[in-house]
């Protein structure tokens, strides 16, 4: 059997309302090793999952509260956001 | 070391109750800058704001506000600074945040106040969703305060 990890996963403001998401935990294979991967997991959810990541070109990742790039590596219980660009103040 | 204090809550502030306990902070303080941003009718819009609900990331948001705060300290010389930021709903008239600043001398809280001010609105994990007659919009991101940061560039000489 492959390892696994697991992923602590959020989403915000515009994100979590189309996902009717604001987090779960993920248990995922080793293959998952970078975020983009893990987004590739989430599209294979197909229909709102698809188009959300699909169509936000702006989308903005964090782990563990810092912000990464998408080839950023993934290791177990990291805390991994997905959100649009900030808007507060 | 400035004394810092920073704040994610719902509830509104006092600002003359803050000020007055940073000014207790240091008889050394001779300048102390506050910019308080508040939910605005929009004048472009045919659609009335009533109100803005504002989310945040819990934790990080707050880590992200002490990092420039700390940036702001290093550059300049501060006594205190306050950050407050609402979230929740609130209507339009009411306070969303507050950024004040002592210093010796009114350049450093100038610069200091504005530093940490288009900081946050750039960089800390708030959202804003507009609640108007029309009904619920996310407000997107803005250019202009992307652009805002190139002023704090360490190349830039000027600052």
């Amino acid at each position: 059997m492959a390892a696994s990890k697991i992923l602590h996963v959020k989403y915000f403001a515009r994100f979590r309302e189309q996902l009717n998401t604001a987090e779960e935990s993920l248990q995922v294979t080793d293959e998952v090793q970078q975020i983009h991967d893990l987004i590739a997991l989430l599209k294979a959810r197909q229909g709102i999952w698809e188009k959300v990541f699909n169509e936000n070109q702006k989308l903005l990742c964090a782990v563990n509260q810092q912000v990464v790039k998408l080839d950023h590596p993934l290791n177990h219980h990291d805390e991994v956001a997905f959100y649009p660009p900030v808007s507060g103040g | 070391m400035s004394q810092i204090s920073i704040s994610i809550q719902e509830q509104d502030f006092d600002v003359n109750k803050i000020l007055a306990e940073m000014r207790a902070v240091s008889l050394e303080s001779g300048a102390l800058v506050n910019f308080i941003g508040l939910v605005r009718e929009d004048a472009n819009s045919e659609n009335k704001v009533e109100a803005l609900f504002l989310e945040h990331y819990s934790g990080m948001s707050e880590k992200i506000i002490r990092q420039y705060v700390d940036k702001a300290c290093s550059r300049w010389p501060l006594i205190a600074v306050t950050v407050i930021h609402r979230i929740g709903e609130l209507k339009t008239g009411e306070q969303i945040v507050l950024v004040a600043v002592s210093s010796q001398h009114r350049k450093a809280a100038f610069a200091a106040a504005e530093f940490i001010m288009d900081f946050l609105k750039s960089e800390a994990p708030f959202w804003k969703k507009i609640i108007s007659t029309q009904g619920e919009q996310w407000l997107d991101a803005q250019d202009k305060d992307q652009q805002a940061l190139e002023k704090w560039s360490e190349r830039n000489p000027k600052v």
